[in-house]
């Protein structure tokens, strides 16, 4: 009963067919329950969720739609902890701009998800609250960082989520959870309110569980806002007005020397399936290459920039004025002991090794350089982007790993595959992660690539594609295989 | 060995802008704590900056006055370090591209005129502020995030005189350019001195030291004085001087150190990423330069060269922005240039300090003041009763014709009213004329007094005492 | 080894960051990894490349009107501070 589509639960509300109050009554019992099975929320706002239901108003698609937040949104009022132990007790006293967006539009705030601590992680598995877990595998991570998120959506308890994407943190894990991730262009989205990461990196994105649910999303969250002076001032397009499956003479590039990286011959073969699907759609499909070299490159000069950028977005968190304060001897001491005890082990690595990066006599030598390296990577995608409409690559070369499992970072596989959908955050350029099929009863997913401010292009390709799928509205539950 | 000081100063000042550099809660300074902010002057997690275009402006007002060469790209950097009163953990400021560069600041030293040379000027936020007490300390965030600028001048300063005039000059910038209160003793405005020796006629720099926490520009100068003598005693014992930062005590009168360069900070600066470079206009540019208030140095001149006055006065009135506005608009109602200088410095100062007023505290305006002295130039009234209908103007806020009227203070300066009156008096006092017959001189005195006494003061004293003089001697004939 | 750890004391210390013993061995291993991803940068050559600071190049002409907007209560300001004194955030003495 829960697990409707964004427009098909707006007819059922507004009709009547639904009762309100029923529904949103079975909507936390699910949540309790995938919150048993996955363990996606740091916060349930079930209280805050019937306080809204009080007025009922039917002036947009989105009045009384169910949503949940990555926990790095500012929500006042609502403890907001980024899953850290540093803000564990946070409870902000403003919104983000977005949250006030999606208030204003009358969606229904029903919890606040689980993400890696900060938003430093592709597992999941550095959250306080612990791991979350994949709704088709329990055994199986959700990735991160936007993990609790994006579970929350393939689980099917909400149709829509708010991540976060700094290097992959929505498309990875909405790959390996088969769900529609997307991050827009860098500036479309206010990040007033969210909690950074890495602000030349960070986008704000959604977690849905089909094209036009995107669509919808995504046009109440874009435009500009004047507190984040990085945002743009380009008109925003009505994306779900202008879907349009009609793709025919769409210039596609095929980043080959991501593809070739692909060792798991059913993801490779299910590349080529979308591919030739591309082609009876008629649009133009080519094949192009970047430097290895230089995409090796892509790990480390996005290491370099997202820590030295995380360790100076951070330095506020000393426990003087909020956050976690620790006894010490004088103010020094208590910053110290506050931030020490308040990051994981695996943050502070990550603060420490920006701190040496940043350093004045290493900055021209990593910091910069690795500015300079940026430079050059963008520019060849944009080179690349100035031919054609779209690139398109496979979102991962494997299925979600298990728990315990561990990345060889070494392979080309890991360094050149698992880590191409960062270049969608060096160059700003909007991204989206769309399943395309099953491997070993896990989705797998491919990524579209569009030009800056060209989301219409993306959602326009990735709605065809998912007309032909057919995994639209795709979700598991896990009481029943057969539900699925 | 002789030495000589070479000084450099940075300067910060506040701006007097409604809202702060990156955050729109008010500017202001009330006493009640923490209430004038919102969640970015507390850095709360996910806040970003949006700059506030009054600064930028007033930015460019000072960059004007000091003749800096202008970067249209506004761009800005963080300074990254950790202290108590910042909130960020950095501080946003422009260390790559400073808003201003290479002006200048002409003062005279001795009379002699000395170019200061100007290396940047930057715009940046204030910290939090700290209240200290015996075994805590409290925090502040009302002044967290105050748009401040800092100028920095080239190592050009040769001694603590120069440095207090510099200051002085540059404070009045500040005022003239109507961008800050500029007040050392409440910390709108700071100084920073980059102070080191070397041997005259060498063109090498010594070690310097850095000295803080200056709350007037006398103890800058003291500051200067003592440091310096200070370092000269070290070289001259064979010693070294070291890299360090000191503070000046006021009770001791002495700096006294405060950190050494071995634990000093690396500020790791880099762009921030979340503003992008903005393009300011250049018409806007030139807009502000056209609507720039002119500077003390033009008005002096003028007052010197177009009013006449003396370069004495004229500084006198130009070392108030308030006064010397007052007089360029008093100048265009009343051609006695002189005179109102003269009751500016004089009756109009004496009132203020009386009072302890400022002059926009009183209900005093240009226009009043000029008709004062037009009527007393008009022989309207008598000097004498300018003075009450000064008084009164002072207090009351009236026009002085209103004041003449209502207090029926009118002089009579007609000639053939004066001679009837006159007249009239002298046939009363027959003996006062066979007195003044005799050679009586002083009888003269008795009879004007009689003469204002039956004109309740209003009588032209000067046109009575001639009058007085010509009928006398008439009557003598 | 020795000069490696004391730089990474070094750098914690510059982050605020206290490393445990236990922590040591990790972080270590974490540099060493950092350290090659900066040798691999260095085959690239940026010769007259200027560094990118963000995803493209982008200027604006948007200044914030100086107008007081956006306030919030000291009650409310304050409520996240876990020493509060007389209005304000209490902390140890600093020593200036």
């Amino acid at each position: 009963m829960i697990t409707y589509s964004i427009e098909e639960l707006h007819e059922l509300l507004k009709s009547g067919q639904l009762d309100i109050y029923q529904y949103y009554d079975e909507l936390f019992k699910e949540m309790d329950f995938q919150q048993e099975r996955l363990n996606a929320f740091v916060t349930l706002t079930k209280d805050y969720a019937y306080k809204n239901l009080d007025i009922l108003k039917w002036d947009g698609l989105l009045n009384h739609i169910p949503f949940v937040l990555k926990d790095n949104f500012s929500t006042k009022d609502i403890k907001t902890t980024a899953s850290s132990q540093m803000l564990n007790n946070y409870i902000p006293v403003f919104n983000a701009h977005v949250v006030n967006q999606l208030y204003q539009h009358g969606a229904i705030l029903t919890a606040k998800a689980s993400m890696d601590e900060l938003g430093m992680g592709n597992s999941n598995k550095t959250a306080l609250t612990g791991p979350v877990r994949n709704p088709w595998d329990v055994n199986r991570i959700a990735g991160g960082s936007s993990g609790g998120s994006v579970a929350a959506v393939a689980s099917g308890v909400v149709p829509f989520a708010l991540g976060t994407d700094t290097g992959d943190s929505i498309r990875k894990p909405a790959g390996y959870c088969g769900v529609v991730g997307f991050k827009p262009t860098w500036g479309r989205i206010s990040r007033y309110g969210v909690i950074p990461y890495a602000s030349s990196l960070d986008h704000v994105g959604a977690i849905t569980r089909n094209v036009r649910d995107m669509a919808i999303v995504i046009g109440v969250l874009s435009g500009r806002d004047d507190k984040d002076m990085t945002s743009s001032f380009k008109e925003v397009p009505h994306y779900l007005k202008n879907l349009d499956s009609n793709i025919q003479g769409i210039k596609i590039a095929v980043l080959k020397t991501v593809n070739d990286e692909v060792k798991n011959p059913k993801i490779k073969e299910n590349f080529e399936s979308i591919l030739q699907i591309l082609r009876e759609k008629r649009t133009i499909l080519e094949e192009v290459e970047i430097d290895k070299e230089l995409l090796k490159c892509v790990l480390p000069t996005y290491t370099i920039i997202a820590n030295c950028e995380a360790l100076s977005n951070h330095s506020c968190l000393d426990g003087i004025k909020y956050g976690n304060r620790q006894d010490g001897q004088g103010i020094e001491d208590i910053m110290i002991q506050s931030r020490t005890h308040g990051f994981s082990s695996s943050i502070k690595r990550r603060f420490i090794l920006g701190s040496i990066a940043l350093a004045s006599e290493n900055q021209e030598k990593m910091f910069r350089k690795a500015q300079k390296v940026r430079r050059i990577i963008v520019d060849e995608v944009n080179c690349i982007l100035s031919k054609y409409d779209i690139i398109i690559t496979p979102n991962s070369g494997k299925i979600a790993p298990l728990l315990e499992e561990e990345e060889d970072r070494l392979s080309d596989e890991y360094i050149i595959l698992e880590n191409h959908l960062m270049l969608g955050n060096f160059t700003g350029t909007p991204c989206m992660s769309l399943p395309c099929g099953f491997v070993d009863n896990m989705p797998i997913s491919i990524q579209l690539m569009g030009r800056l401010f060209e989301e219409q292009k993306v959602f326009n390709v990735a709605y065809a594609l998912e007309e032909v799928l057919g995994f639209k509205n795709q979700y598991c539950k896990g009481k029943d295989k057969d539900e699925v | 060995m002789k030495y000589e000081q070479v000084i450099g100063l940075e300067v910060h000042c506040e701006l007097k802008t409604k809202s702060k550099m990156f955050s729109s809660s008010p500017v202001s300074f009330a006493k009640t704590p923490n209430t004038m902010v919102n969640e970015i002057d507390f850095s709360m997690p996910g806040i970003m900056p949006s700059v506030n275009k009054k600064a930028v402006e007033y930015a460019l007002r000072v960059c004007h006055a000091l003749h800096t060469e202008i970067d249209d790209l506004i761009c800005f950097d963080r300074k990254n370090y950790y202290y108590s009163d910042l909130p960020k953990g950095f501080q946003i400021t422009q260390q790559q591209r400073p808003i201003g560069k290479n002006g200048y600041l002409d003062i005279i030293v001795d009379n002699q005129k000395k170019r200061i040379e100007i290396e940047r000027l930057h715009m940046e936020e204030d910290t939090a502020k700290q209240t200290h007490f015996d075994d805590y300390t409290l925090i502040d965030y009302n002044r967290a995030g105050i748009p401040l600028i800092e100028i920095v001048t080239k190592p050009v300063l040769r001694n603590g005189k120069e440095a207090a005039i510099y200051l002085e000059k540059l404070r009045q910038i500040f005022l003239y350019t109507e961008v800050s209160d500029a007040k050392l003793e409440e910390g709108s405005m700071r100084c920073d001195i980059n102070l080191s020796l070397r041997p005259i006629g060498s063109k090498q720099l010594g070690v310097r030291t850095e000295i803080k926490n200056l709350n007037s520009i006398s103890n800058v100068q003291k500051a200067i004085e003592y440091e310096a003598s200070r370092q000269e005693k070290i070289l001259l014992s064979k010693k070294e001087v070291i890299q360090e930062t000191r503070r000046y005590d006021e009770g001791l009168r002495k700096t006294v150190l405060m950190r050494s360069k071995g634990n000093s900070v690396d500020y790791k600066y880099y762009s921030e990423p979340n503003i992008l470079p903005i393009r300011l206009s250049q018409k806007w540019i030139k807009s502000i330069k056209n609507h720039l208030n002119m500077m003390p140095d033009v008005r002096e001149d003028l007052y010197i060269h177009k009013y006449h006055l003396s370069s004495i006065d004229a500084k006198k009135i130009v070392s108030s922005k308030e006064l010397s506005d007052f007089f360029n608009e008093t100048v265009l109602l009343s051609q006695h240039y002189q005179i109102i200088c003269n009751w500016l410095l004089g009756d109009v100062l004496a009132y203020l300090n009386k009072h302890h007023l400022k002059l926009n505290q009183t209900l005093l305006t240009p226009s009043y003041l000029s008709t004062l002295i037009n009527l007393i130039e008009e022989e309207v009234i008598s000097s004498k009763q300018a003075k009450q209908v000064f008084e009164i103007m002072m207090k009351e806020g009236k026009d002085p014709r209103i004041i003449i009227e209502e207090k029926n203070m009118k002089q009579i300066s007609n000639k053939e009213e004066l001679t009837f009156i006159i007249n009239q008096i002298l046939d009363k006092n027959t003996e006062s004329l066979i007195d003044y017959f005799h050679g009586k001189d002083r009888v003269i005195g008795y009879l004007v007094g009689q003469i204002m006494k039956e004109t309740r003061g209003q009588a032209n004293p000067k046109s009575t005492n001639e009058l007085l003089i010509q009928l006398l001697e008439e009557r003598k004939g | 080894m020795n000069e490696i750890k004391e730089m990474l004391l070094e750098a914690a210390y510059d982050a605020m960051l206290d490393i445990t013993k236990e922590e040591m061995p990790e972080l270590i291993h974490e540099y060493h990894i950092f350290m090659d991803q900066v040798k691999a940068l260095e085959a690239i050559d940026t010769l007259d490349v200027a560094p990118l600071a963000f995803p493209y190049e982008i200027e604006t002409s948007y200044l914030r009107e100086d107008e007081v907007i956006h306030t919030i209560s000291q009650e409310e300001i304050l409520s996240q501070g876990q020493d509060v004194l007389n209005d304000q955030i209490k902390v140890p003495k600093v020593v200036v």
